[in-house]
């Protein structure tokens, strides 16, 4: 195992000068000046070869990590790269943060373990000019981090919903099942659409999760619970591609595109459409993982909307509290900002336009993912990013929902719930949820 | 968890400036190969940060020490490697003989 081998190492590595024995440190009085600066490093060069020789000794070769982290550079990496790396780490910090509930010793090794691994791919990035192979690196770490995450829980990697005693596993660890907020329903209309709108407060569900393969089997089994508990029918879910297997394909005809010699005016306008795409990517990346950066750069009511959800979570899951609070920790960090601003006028016009679309206009990507089940009946599954802003949007909508209808036309077309429900949808009637499925429930908080 | 996360972070941002981060500038200014700053940088690298305040400053004020140090930590992995408490002892004497003559030059 490697983390045991980490833990190991670090253990037989615990050397260091203030450690050093007294005949080392009488050693040490013999001498002043610049003789025990030299002194101390001889000796510590001793404890640190010695520590080696003790690995080796041990049949417990130093990682090929530990070597790599200091890897020299090639070339000097540019600081607004390693500026975007650290941006990106913070956000894979809190993507671990949200896969543990339990603030055992386990959870502080894998943080231990986390910031080893960000030495060494960090210092490998310097070695890479490519941002794909720096992705690349980041799949590996994450692929890691998500196995050491399903041992934890479910002993196994990757959960088999098939596996009946899995899921019941799952649920014994309160993985599913808490509803832990609803109004009170809406009396049905006719030719009106029950939605159900399910907020998921620790799993994003858009396609801009990188997980959201593993996410999308939870909700899955998340909307099984739920239908089964109101009689819905189940339809199912589609698969989403992930961020960055996105990102890639683009990128991809992107460079196809680019090496043509001569264009088509469609391909012109999908070369601009993915040059678009691909420079706002990080910028949206950093949206899809729930920070509300782009929330406080839109619009200061929905800065107030998210503190009025905080305040209505607080009640329900203080660990959840926590996290907003450690998302709106993150986002406020100087360099983030700094990557905004340091953008030219032209690109933060863009920035700006594109999260007034998404903030203000646009429907979630994740009612395109999973809108309904059942007759009549839809649901709406929505992550947190979207939670913040989408709740009391969703209210307002309430109130005249015939609005939401014809969003979701527009933006699915006009003979939507035609095609869906075989009927002509005219209203819906909003019902919220919080599904919270990994947060035990704290109702008498 | 929220200090942990902040610990982190700190750590993450003060790599930069870390002191394992200068040591990297100094050896990779070195004459060395490739291998060899592999090799002494594999070193410190498993040291704690803090720990490798004197390396620096000593490298920094006089970087023919680099490679002296260099020198000394071949010597000494060799000797470990080969239980060879002759060598070791050698190695020692040698240092405390090199010391006191610096210190003498000093006073």
């Amino acid at each position: 195992m490697e983390r045991e081998k980490f833990i190991k190492e670090k253990e037989l590595l615990e050397i260091n000068p203030e450690k050093l024995s007294q005949q080392e440190e009488s050693f040490l009085a013999k001498f002043r000046g610049k003789a025990k600066n030299i002194a101390r490093v001889l000796t510590f060069i001793t404890a640190m070869t010695a520590g080696e020789a003790l690995l080796r000794a041990q049949s417990i070769p130093p990682t090929e990590a530990a070597f790599k982290q200091v890897s020299l550079a090639k070339e000097e990496a540019s600081q607004e790269k390693v500026e975007r790396f650290c941006d990106f780490f913070q956000h894979k910090l809190v993507e671990l943060d949200k896969q543990h509930t339990k603030k055992t010793e386990d959870f502080v090794l894998d943080w231990a373990e986390l910031h080893y691994k960000f030495q060494n791919v960090f210092l490998n990035e310097l070695t890479n000019e490519q941002r794909n192979s720096f992705e690349l690196e980041w799949k590996g770490i994450e692929d890691e981090f998500n196995s050491i995450y399903v041992a934890k829980t479910v002993g196994e990697t990757p959960v088999d919903f098939n596996n009946q005693e899995k899921v019941e596993h799952i649920k014994s660890l309160e993985a599913f099942g808490d509803i832990v907020y609803r109004t009170p329903p809406a009396e049905p209309k006719e030719d009106a659409l029950d939605v159900e709108i399910v907020l998921l407060s620790q799993y994003h569900v858009g396609p801009g999760d990188y997980r959201s393969e593993h996410s999308q089997e939870l909700i899955t089994e998340a909307l099984k619970e739920l239908i089964k508990n109101n009689d819905y029918k189940f339809i199912g879910t589609e698969k989403q591609e992930t961020t960055s297997e996105s990102i890639r394909k683009k990128e991809k005809l992107l460079k196809e595109l680019s090496a043509k010699s001569e264009l088509t005016d469609q391909e012109k306008k999908l070369k601009r459409k993915l040059e678009d795409i691909l420079f706002l990517a990080p910028i949206r990346v950093i949206k899809d993982e729930g920070t509300e950066v782009v929330v406080k750069n839109v619009d200061p009511d929905y800065e107030l909307d998210a503190k009025k959800w905080r305040e209505i979570y607080k009640e329900h899951s203080e660990i959840s509290y926590e996290f907003l609070e450690l998302v709106k920790a993150i986002s406020s960090e100087p360099n983030l900002k700094q990557e905004l601003l340091k953008q030219d006028k032209e690109f933060s016009e863009k920035v700006i336009k594109s999260l007034e679309k998404r903030g203000r206009g646009a429907l979630s990507s994740s009612v395109k993912e999973i809108i309904s089940i059942g007759e009549n009946k839809g649901v709406v599954v929505f992550g947190l990013g979207d939670a913040v802003f989408f709740k009391s949007e969703a209210q307002e909508l309430n109130q005249n929902s015939k609005d939401f209808v014809q969003k979701i036309k527009d933006e699915l077309g006009e003979d939507y719930f035609q095609k869906k429900y075989n009927k002509d949808i005219k209203e819906i009637n909003l019902d919220f949820y919080v599904f919270n499925p990994r947060i035990p429930q704290k109702k008498n908080l | 968890m929220y200090s942990i996360l902040e610990f982190l972070k700190k750590r993450i941002f003060n790599f930069m400036s870390s002191n394992l981060s200068q040591l990297q500038k100094l050896i990779s200014s070195s004459g060395f190969s490739n291998e060899q700053k592999e090799e002494f940088l594999g070193l410190f690298s498993k040291a704690k940060d803090k720990d490798l305040k004197y390396v620096v400053d000593l490298f920094k004020n006089d970087p023919s020490y680099i490679e002296k140090m260099y020198g000394v930590y071949r010597a000494k992995s060799v000797a470990f490697k080969n239980k060879d408490k002759k060598a070791w002892e050698k190695i020692l004497q040698k240092e405390h003989q090199d010391l006191e003559k610096i210190e003498k030059s000093n006073l």
